[in-house]
């Protein structure tokens, strides 16, 4: 028998240990429980902690380097971004739509019924107004309204308005290049969106990150053009003023460089302001000097000239018969403007007084398929591959398509469509010695101011010898001086070039209008050292349409300040040489 | 020997932290700054486009001609130097 001290002492150690069990065994299912909840945050669902905590701490930024600027060649502004906010709206938290959309009406200009349809919208996202000025994006700031966010945009600016618009062209809503250098090189000037992680605190500022975030580096690409912009000024100023005086449909000219191709001014009235393009008509984006071809007139008598010389058939003394006025081709009869009735001319005065019956004789003796080379050796009925959008080829017909009358019509610019650009391109070939070059707008392009492209002047091939270009060149002098262009002649220097009186062809008459003529002077200054090729051409003028008288006085304005400011010396002025030394 | 090393300790906690803090501080001092560069840039641009608006020919030639009453020069009144 036990004593009752021991009985004790053996039930309290059996307790003990049932204790001593049930807590280990407690801190064993603690443990297990512990082990499997690291298990489950650490290992099974560590990637979704990850993100989440990432995004509690971390924000992206996005920097949005501006689309690229556009430059003339003496790196003046004519393309730029200014920032703009544009709001938006979550309709879903717009309490009362009523008056949240007429307050937003009135302080952002828009119809109220169509910001009350937005505002109502199902969706949960939608534009108020993109691009506002900096006063609405205040004034829809102050009304506190709730449900309305902001968002900083780049805005296309151009500083320098109507001026080159036709070459510079413009970009849409999302900064899509539509029209001119802006769709063409949109690749090139189209801005780039850089995402960028940051740490945030908890209040949302970003902290860390010290490396540059502004947005002044700009990542875009710059576009140089080799517009003047005195000289498109120049050429816009004289050009208007000529289609306002004569009230013609339109008018364009063009300034090169005729020994490089390089264009300083491509000019078209009616102009357009590109900062708001869509309140001027569609037709007004277009770049007639590029994409429109007209049939020329008296202004393609030089290449029919130039190319007779060149192939030996002619001479500039050689003479031939015109006629007395009236040449007949078949049954169709053939006469001269103003009814002059010429009889025997030289070459030079063939030129210098437009005689088409003289020009149909140079052509004869020249032959179809030598005239078609020559012409089409010029550059026309071919795209020049000048970097602007929309460029015509014009029209030529070979020979084998030619009518018994189409020598004739070519040979005084007829049956024959060329652009003003190809024009001018063949003019300057004439005045450079014999090198048709190819017309250029674009100088080349920058990044971060330092040039990685450029466009070097390219010869496409040689036209006609220099010995022939030379004699175009006294020829052409001729017309100025004594011809049918001497309102073309600017004072204190030598200038060459050729008058053209086009009757355009009415399609629906089938016939050539009696009132609707194209107006127009191509020539160079100064003769024997060219500086300036010019080109104006003036669409349907009224009063008087003889191209000598129409747009021969805006060439000479044109060309007269032209090469003042280029620092071309006239023959009237004192030229002082200073030797440094 | 455990008082030394506590200090120590301390001292070097300390350091730690404040270099954070001041790291910190630091960057928000640089937000601030890159906040305010931006909105200076921006107004710098505003300000160039402005420039160049002003700058308009047409804007100058109406300026030269209407309110200076300036005309152009004759070819005779015009000296031309080349500097050799």
């Amino acid at each position: 028998m036990t004593s009752p001290k021991k009985h004790l002492a053996k039930t309290f150690r059996t307790d003990i240990r049932v204790r001593l069990i049930l807590v280990s065994v407690l801190f064993g299912l603690f443990g297990l429980g512990l082990v499997s909840r690291l298990f489950y945050l650490q290992v099974y669902m560590h990637n979704e902690l990850v993100a989440r905590s990432d995004k509690q701490y971390l924000s992206t930024v996005k920097i949005y380097y501006g689309r690229g600027e556009i430059f003339d060649r003496n790196m003046n502004q004519l393309a730029t971004n200014i920032e703009v906010e544009s709001i938006f709206a979550n309709p879903a938290d717009i309490p009362n739509k009523v008056i949240a959309a007429r307050e937003l009406a009135r302080a952002l200009n828009l119809d109220p019924k169509t910001v009350l349809s937005r505002v109502s919208s199902k969706k949960h996202f939608v534009w108020i107004k993109r691009k506002c000025s900096l006063k609405e994006a205040e004034t829809v700031r102050r009304l506190g309204l709730s449900g309305l966010s902001f968002v900083p945009e780049h805005k296309r600016f151009y500083p320098k308005r109507e001026l080159a618009a036709g070459v510079v062209g413009f970009v849409g809503m999302d900064n899509q290049g539509l029209a001119g250098v802006e769709h063409h090189f949109h690749q090139v000037l189209k801005g780039t969106t850089r995402l960028k992680v940051m740490e945030k605190d908890a209040l949302g500022r970003q902290v860390g990150a010290f490396n540059d975030l502004s947005r002044s580096q700009s990542q875009s690409r710059d576009l140089v053009l080799t517009i003047d912009e005195v000289i498109q000024f120049t050429a816009e100023y004289h050009l208007k003023k000529a289609v306002e005086k004569y009230r013609a449909k339109s008018g364009t000219a063009i300034v090169m460089d005729p020994s490089t191709g390089e264009i300083y001014a491509l000019a078209t009235v009616p102009q357009y302001n590109p900062n708001q393009y869509a309140s001027y008509s569609p037709k007004t984006w277009k770049n007639p000097g590029v994409s429109n071809s007209y049939e020329p007139g008296s202004i393609f008598k030089p290449v029919v000239a130039a190319a007779a010389i060149d192939s030996g058939v002619a001479r500039p003394q050689d003479i031939f018969f015109c006629e007395n006025g009236e040449f007949k081709i078949g049954s169709v009869s053939i006469g001269e403007a103003s009814d002059h009735k010429f009889g025997w001319l030289t070459l030079q005065n063939i030129i210098a007084k437009s005689s088409n019956i003289g020009a149909i004789k140079i052509a004869q003796q020249l032959g179809s398929q030598n005239l078609f080379r020559y012409i089409r050796d010029f550059g026309f009925g071919q795209r020049s591959g000048i970097n602007l959008p929309g460029e015509a080829e014009g029209q030529l017909r070979s020979p084998d398509r030619w009518t018994q009358l189409s020598l004739a019509s070519i040979s005084f610019g007829h049956e024959i469509g060329v652009t003003p650009l190809q024009m001018i391109t063949a003019m300057s070939a004439i005045a450079n010695g014999g090198k048709l070059m190819q017309p250029r707008i674009t100088k080349g392009v920058l990044k971060e101011g330092q040039p990685v492209r450029s466009f070097p002047p390219r010869l496409i091939k040689r036209v006609i010898s220099e010995k022939t270009s030379k004699q175009m060149i006294d020829v052409l002098k001729t017309v100025v001086k004594e011809g049918t262009g001497q309102e073309a002649a600017v004072e204190g220097y030598d200038v060459a070039g050729k008058t053209g009186t086009a009757q355009k062809y009415n399609s629906e008459t089938q016939s050539y209008s009696k009132s609707d003529y194209m107006s127009s002077f191509v020539g160079f200054a100064p003769a024997d050292a060219p500086r300036l090729a010019v080109l104006v051409m003036i669409d349907e003028p009224r009063g008087t349409y003889w191209g000598g008288s129409v747009a021969g006085p805006a060439f000479r304005e044109i060309t007269r300040q032209s090469l003042r400011y280029l620092g071309v010396p006239s023959k009237e002025e004192r030229v002082y040489i200073l030797d440094r030394a | 020997m455990i008082l030394l090393f506590s200090v120590f300790f301390m001292v070097g906690a300390l350091a730690f932290v404040w270099s954070n803090v001041k790291m910190i501080k630091f960057s928000y001092d640089y937000q601030a700054l890159l906040h305010e560069r931006n909105e200076l840039l921006r107004k710098n641009q505003i300000l160039k486009v402005e420039r160049e608006s002003l700058q308009s020919l047409n804007r100058i030639r109406v300026l030269a001609r209407e309110e200076l009453g300036l005309i152009e020069p004759a070819n005779t009144d015009r000296v031309t130097i080349f500097l050799k």
